[in-house]
């Protein structure tokens, strides 16, 4: 896994998110990244970015496995509204969350277009369904900056932290936390 | 490290092999004391897991295994019979083999036990036999039996060269777990003769070691080159893989319809078919003949009618039956359980057979065979049966039916109350109509797989159980239904039939109290909207054309309990692969799991059980556990006339408690209400009242029947044990006595039913459930009660 599953994936590239890096600054020029679970803040990262209701968001893009459009969704009667349903990915059935409702934006407007990014996570792979796929962009832990603490109490453990990019922020989405949908 | 862990592995895994053989053996060799070639095939197998432990050092193990082995060595040289108490012994030291092996199996070494005893008490029925039968006291038996630590390294090394010698002969290398495998293909040869067709994958290079030893072993047939040991996980995936063919190839089928293409045709037809054949084949892999199951049964038997002075004849047919690994696993307990069940309670003693005028030994007869795609397991016996009668009643004084319901219960129901949740309780049960201990549990395990289990019983002829279960779980045929366009499937299994309402032959849907009903065939068919269950609006616009939609009834059982499902359209049958939830979906009782449709879209697979709970199908049967449970109070009440207490929250419901609990009716000033703990009390009697709003508890707007100023609230007190709660209600209109004839109330735990007094629908509360829900330990003070006032 890593770094290499995002590179293969073909879908992206075909989407036409191409893996060039934004022009973030960056002070600590090209060091190599060694990412460890407690510090990940603390070194550059990639963050693979979607759109949500005008809200520039980000996960790690070592999470990612694929990004494609979902011709095809099967609802789930008494779920959990933040589920969208169920689709195929080649035979496999996986579960779709809706973000937007996850994260308590406003709903989506109806037949409005998008898109399934599809994340790995300690209980298999989830889609999450979003607005419109982003580039994928390298971080440095000097744009970082913790949450601030009037954010809304739902996104707490959601959101690690904020990348102050120029511009914009980026909010840095924790993928196990995302799909842990009680 | 590694490789000692392998070859101990290997040794466990041939040793698992050979002790599940040896049960079954000991129990023939009983019948048969003189058959030397069950005796030699025993004896091979306790011989081979001595040797190897001597190389493993396992000391505590080679030594029981001595032990028996001297015992088998002795009777092999027909210098002492085979007798019942000398297979007894040897059954026992078996058991010790197993148990130390398990603990090997699990912690990598021996247990700590001491199994002293148990060798001295091997050594001491071997000396004792001999000298009960002297004649023949050849010097090596006696020095076996004689054998004690001194010298069992020499005996070892004798054995070694045994061991070895019998492996040259064999003309294998001397690597110990080869050796092994010897003695599991030795001990394997009678039940294996169809394997000794020619076998063309024989390897070329061992041909001519097998034409130079062939002389010498000439009957062995060569297991081993015709099986493989395949990991249980492989072969999963395969299935799994299988699976996702199918699909593929139901995609593709359903393309090639739509255009038509004939030139394509014929590859899609080749491919269909060598899918199909595929399945078919992966599917065998996984399949396993029932035997292997049933082996275990004969000691069970013996072990049982031994101790029980009742003579037994287990009879097997169709033990080659095949079915599913797993399957196979999870009937294993059930159906040990049911055969226990038999022998404990169905056969009787010879004495009281030959009374009854049947021959003196019982017999129980187990029998498997497919039919319909299913795998049918029959448990027979010609004990006493069961009698009907006493298992009603001994439900009644369970507190399980009341008396009206059993009178009206056929023998068919009556008899399925053994498999109720309560009837069981080993003791009790045991006494009134013997059967029954666990049955419950057995019929759950069954029914998890997606089988059935039903049971017949003549009294005094003998009781059958037959059941029922499908051939595999990892492919189920399932019938698709259509709500909303949106697609759902239930396993067959438990599906009885499809009904159309014929609404112009005045067919139609009945209901009482908000609970459809269907009349099918003069019963009355409960009936569950999948709409309502899914919380999905139908999609109809207009009435009639709902009601058009809701014609198709899908009549499903769960737990012995048929109900009608309300769907929009009934699809086709389609063979599906269950696939699990994700976490995320988790703990929606109406879903069991997920499959893709042909066309690669998603449906969801329902939980027939589920759905019935959901839709209040058990209601009418809580009903009567609930009457039954409270004993003393509503068990006599069905029909009858009680005295009960009136009373409303708003102006609109009315609802009653029965009079016998209530402790008193009282009303207090609002204002003297305070808080203790978070809840509202009132000082009462020199204590505190828990006072609980009904309203609250209902979700009703509480309407105070009094002046609103006064601010008197109507409260009625109930009391149990220690407990005293107090319940608000809007007023109390009355206490009367009324004819208790319930409508089973439509979902609501709290409401026990409905019955009408003064022309007004009155719902008749369950007032243990609404205080226990504020009050929790409520129910637990009144068992308490109870038990005293017993």
């Amino acid at each position: 896994m890593g770094t290499e599953s995002a590179a293969n994936s073909d879908t992206m590239v075909e989407r036409g998110v191409d893996r060039r890096v934004s022009n973030a600054p960056s002070p600590e020029g090209g060091e190599r990244r060694t990412a460890t679970a407690d510090r990940r803040h603390l070194n550059n990262r990639n963050y693979a970015t979607f759109f949500l209701d005008g809200h520039y968001l980000g996960v790690e893009v070592e999470k990612v496995q694929e990004v494609f459009t979902a011709r095809d969704m099967t609802p789930v009667p008494l779920a959990s509204p933040v589920i969208s349903g169920l689709i195929n990915l080649r035979g496999q059935i996986i579960t779709a969350i809706d973000l937007r409702k996850r994260l308590g934006f406003s709903e989506r407007p109806e037949n409005e277009e998008i898109m399934n990014l599809v994340v790995l996570t300690e209980d298999g792979v989830v889609d999450l369904v979003v607005d419109k796929i982003g580039d994928v962009v390298a971080v440095y832990p000097n744009l970082f900056d913790h949450p601030p603490s009037t954010l809304d109490r739902r996104l707490e453990g959601i959101v690690e932290g904020v990348y102050k990019l120029e511009g914009q922020l980026l909010l840095a989405l924790n993928t196990e936390a995302l799909v842990d949908v009680g | 490290m590694e490789e000692e862990d392998s070859i101990l592995q290997e040794f466990l895994v041939e040793c698992s092999e050979g002790i599940e053989r040896l049960d079954q053996e000991f129990v023939a060799l009983e019948k048969t004391p003189e058959d030397a070639a069950l005796l030699a095939s025993i004896f091979r197998t306790i011989h081979t897991i001595k040797g190897t432990c001597g190389f493993l050092g396992l000391p505590k193990l080679e030594n029981i295994a001595h032990g028996t082995e001297n015992i088998l060595s002795v009777m092999r040289d027909g210098k002492m019979p085979v007798t019942p108490e000398g297979v007894t012994i040897l059954l026992e030291a078996v058991d010790i083999i197993k148990d130390i092996l398990e603990h090997i199996e699990e912690s990598g070494s021996e247990p700590d036990e001491d199994f002293g005893p148990m060798r001295g008490k091997l050594d001491t029925f071997l000396e004792e036999g001999l000298k009960a039968k002297p004649k023949k006291k050849s010097k090596a038996v006696s020095s076996k039996g004689k054998t004690k630590k001194s010298k069992k390294v020499a005996v070892d090394q004798n054995e070694f060269e045994h061991l070895i010698e019998q492996a040259a002969a064999e003309n294998k290398t001397d690597h110990p777990p080869v050796k092994t495998d010897e003695g599991k293909e030795t001990v394997k040869t009678p039940p294996a003769e169809k394997v000794e067709a020619p076998q063309a994958i024989s390897k070329p290079e061992k041909a001519q070691e097998k034409t130079a030893i062939k002389k010498e072993a000439p009957k062995r047939p060569s297991i081993t080159e015709s099986t493989v040991r395949v990991d249980v996980g492989l072969l999963d995936r395969l299935i799994n893989l299988v699976g996702e063919l199918v699909l593929a190839r139901n995609q593709l089928l359903q393309t090639m319809r739509k255009r038509n293409d004939s030139s394509e045709a014929g590859s899609a037809q080749q491919l269909n078919l060598i899918t199909t054949e595929l399945q078919d084949a992966v599917m065998k892999t996984r399949m396993q003949p029932i035997k292997n199951v049933w082996d275990k049964l004969p000691r069970v038997v013996r072990d049982l009618s031994r101790s029980n002075g009742k003579k037994v004849e287990l009879v097997m047919e169709g033990a080659g039956t095949e079915l599913d690994k797993s399957l196979l696993e999870s009937i294993k307990d059930p159906l040990t359980h049911i055969v226990r069940n038999s022998i404990d309670h169905g056969i009787e003693t010879p004495q009281e057979r030959i009374e009854a005028g049947k021959p003196e030994g019982g017999t129980l007869r187990l029998k498997a065979f497919h039919e319909g795609g299913q795998i049918n397991i029959e448990i027979l016996d010609d004990g006493k049966g069961i009698d009907v009668e006493k298992v009603k009643m001994k439900a009644i004084e369970n507190g399980l039916i009341t008396s009206e319901v059993a009178e009206n219960l056929s023998d068919r129901e009556g008899l399925a109350l053994i498999f109720r949740a309560g009837l069981s309780t080993a003791k009790k049960v045991t006494n009134v109509s013997g059967r029954g201990v666990g049955m419950d549990v057995v019929k759950t395990n069954i029914e998890k797989i997606g089988g059935v289990v039903e049971m017949m019983s003549v009294y005094g002829k003998g009781t059958t159980l037959r059941i029922k279960i499908p051939l595999t779980l990892a492919i189920v045929p399932a019938s698709i239904v259509v709500i909303n366009e949106e697609r759902f499937a239930i396993p067959q299994a438990s599906l009885l039939e499809f009904v159309r309402v014929d609404h112009e032959n005045g067919e139609s849907i009945e209901t009482i109290q908000g609970a459809d009903f269907f009349r099918l065939r003069g019963e009355l068919l409960p009936l569950v909207s999948l709409h309502r269950v899914l919380k999905m609006e139908a999609k109809g616009k207009e009435e009639d054309a709902v009601e058009e939609l809701e014609s198709n009834i899908v009549v499903l059982k769960a737990r012995e309990k048929a109900f009608g499902l309300l769907v929009d359209h009934i699809s086709d049958t389609e063979e599906i692969v269950v696939k699990p939830l994700s976490r995320q979906l988790k703990g929606i009782p109406v879903l069991s799991g997920a499959t893709i449709m042909g066309d690669g879209h998603v449906a969801l697979i329902l939980d027939v059980v589920g759905l019935a709970q959901e839709g209040g199908v058990f209601n009418a049967e809580t009903l009567q556990e609930k009457s039954g449970r409270q004993e003393d109070t509503v068990s006599e009440t069905d029909g009858e006339r009680q005295s009960i207490v009136v009373f409303s929250v708003s102006d609109k419901d009315q609802y009653a408690v029965l009079l016998s609990e209530v402790d008193r009716l009282e009303e207090f000033d609002s204002t003297t209400f305070e808080t203790a703990g978070g809840r509202e009390v009132v000082q009462y009697r020199g204590g505190l009242l828990t006072l609980v709003r009904l309203g609250d508890v209902l979700g009703v707007e509480t309407c105070f029947s009094n002046d609103e100023n006064s601010g008197r609230c109507p409260v009625v007190v109930f009391s149990k044990g220690n407990m005293d709660v107090g319940l608000i209600v809007g007023s109390i209109s009355d206490a009367l006595e009324a004819k208790m004839k319930l409508f089973p109330s439509s979902g609501r735990t709290e409401v026990t039913g409905s019955l009408v007094i003064d022309g007004k629908t009155t719902d008749l509360l369950d007032i243990n459930q609404i205080i226990e829900r504020v009050e929790p330990g409520w129910l637990e003070a009144s068992v308490e009660q109870s038990t005293v006032s017993c």
